[in-house]
């Protein structure tokens, strides 16, 4: 056989054996090809550098808002600002949460009236920053100013910025505004020989936890659980840090023989912390024999009219 | 023994055509990214060819946007502003104001004519600061003479919102 003959055998030997190999490939390839062609002849999309991400958290950056509640999230926040930007004051009161409406507002649409007036005296815009989502309630930051577009900023501008709170499933959502996100009931006790103690409620803020507590003297005595002076009297432990009362500076809680009163303290505590207190203290309990005639005045904390001090925690877990 | 080379060897001519065809996709697409010139010279008065050309010069500042940081495009959008009123074209310059903006302050073309009087004929924009409000940004400037540094500088703030690429509305601190 000559070798035209054996060349030609050759090669028809060898796509008899590997044709049907390279005919897939082919088409692959061939797939691919135009694959790239349309890719590449489709019109692009034109998507702006954006930093703006007002539903991604400043503070926790693990726990975004859920993709499926971002856009519900976001008609809720307006809604809510275009009643009262309209001065529809009732129906923006309608979507604050029940503990919001009473809690800031006395159930009474004429007080929740006066915020809204205080804050929209004229036509506002506004925009918003996740701070941090907590369970199903997502906390945002609301910056309410004048509408800028229409001023160019000519007679400068206010802003007033406050924390919002969104709570409720991912279809729908109630807000609870001015950094108050709602309260929860405390039932504990504890009582020893001259004293009872029970937890009521405590009520929670962005910024402030204020517990409301009863308290009973059991003694024959006036208990002072904490004079003008205020700060580490009364603390909240929260395990690696201790927070002194903020709501007794120049003033006192002194209970008569066998009164029982209520007391509200507030301590500096943020909701996002993830930390749950432990306990409250009330570190420098004094027995006295005599007070001063006004339980305003500065009372007698000699030896002489101290008949005995102590110390109580009252745990919260 | 034979059958796995073969296969081998036919992979390897499919991994190095897919290689090849990505090269060649990735260089087409780094052609088409090259800086896009704006061309300024206009070079007849036939006025389709001048709508022609405003359409292209405006698809050209839309695609260069698209390729900016926020500052840079604020800033592009205020340069732009800026030059329509340095070249007589108020009008132009007037159609970019926030409509409620031109509803308290320049009522009609002719007022905002008689406001800008104020700026130096050739501008320079120093941009002093950049500030947002969500997606509405403010700018503070100093517009200053080109050629005389004598002149007044006239200090504002400027706000611009962005709707899209190249689509943005300006409204500033009337002095």
């Amino acid at each position: 056989m000559n070798l035209n003959a054996r060349i030609i055998l050759a090669v028809r030997n060898f796509f008899r054996k590997y044709g049907r190999v390279i005919l897939i490939v082919a088409v692959i390839w061939l797939i691919i090809f135009l694959f790239n062609q349309y890719l590449k002849n489709r019109p692009r999309e034109k998507s702006l550098i954006n930093t703006y991400t007002p539903d991604e958290p400043i503070m926790d950056e693990g726990d975004t808002v859920p993709k499926r509640a971002v856009s519900t999230v976001n008609e809720t926040i307006e809604k809510y600002f275009n009643y009262c930007n309209q001065k529809e004051y009732e129906n923006a009161f309608n979507m604050l949460t029940d503990q919001c409406k009473e809690y800031l507002y006395a159930n009474d649409v004429n007080k929740f009236k006066e915020y809204v007036d205080k804050i929209f005296p004229n036509n506002k815009i506004y925009n918003i920053q996740n701070y941090s989502n907590v369970d199903d309630i997502y906390i945002y930051n609301i910056r309410i100013l004048d509408d800028i577009t229409a001023t160019g900023t000519t007679e400068n501008y206010d802003v007033y910025q406050e924390k919002i709170v969104l709570h409720g499933d991912n279809s729908e959502f109630k807000i609870s505004n001015q950094g108050y996100i709602g309260n929860q009931k405390i039932n504990k006790e504890i009582e020893n020989d001259d004293m009872k103690i029970k937890m009521i409620k405590k009520e929670m803020s962005y910024t402030k936890e204020e517990y409301t507590l009863e308290i009973r003297n059991k003694t024959d005595n006036y208990m002072m659980i904490c004079d003008e002076m205020g700060g580490n009297q009364i603390t909240l432990n929260l395990g690696n840090q201790i927070r002194p009362v903020l709501n007794v500076t120049n003033g006192n809680i002194i209970i008569v023989p066998d009164e029982t009163k209520k007391v509200t303290l507030i301590f500096d505590k943020y909701y996002d912390d993830g930390v749950s207190p432990i306990g409250i203290n009330f570190n420098n309990v004094r027995l006295l024999k005599r007070i001063a005639s006004s339980l305003t005045d500065v009372s007698d904390q000699s030896e002489d009219n101290i008949v005995r001090t102590f110390s109580i925690n009252i745990g919260l877990q | 023994m034979k059958k796995n080379v073969v296969n081998i060897l036919l992979l390897i001519v499919v991994l190095i055509l897919i290689a090849i065809n990505i090269i060649i996709y990735i260089n087409n697409h780094k052609e088409d990214e090259e800086e896009i010139r704006v061309n300024n010279t206009i070079t007849e008065n036939n006025l389709s060819e001048n709508i022609n050309y405003e359409e292209e010069e405006q698809k050209a500042i839309t695609e260069k946007t698209t390729t900016m940081n926020e500052r840079s495009r604020m800033q592009t959008y205020f340069g732009i502003f800026i030059t329509y009123i340095e070249e007589g074209n108020y009008e132009a310059a007037y159609n970019l104001l926030n409509e409620n903006f031109k509803q308290s302050y320049f009522k009609t073309l002719e007022e905002f004519e008689q406001y800008v009087q104020k700026y130096p004929e050739n501008i320079v924009v120093d941009y002093q600061d950049i500030n947002r409000e969500g997606e509405i940004f403010i700018l503070t400037v100093e517009i200053k003479d080109l050629y005389d540094s004598q002149a007044e500088t006239i200090k504002q703030r400027v706000v611009v919102k962005e709707n899209d690429a190249n689509d943005y509305e300006i409204s500033f601190q009337v002095n």
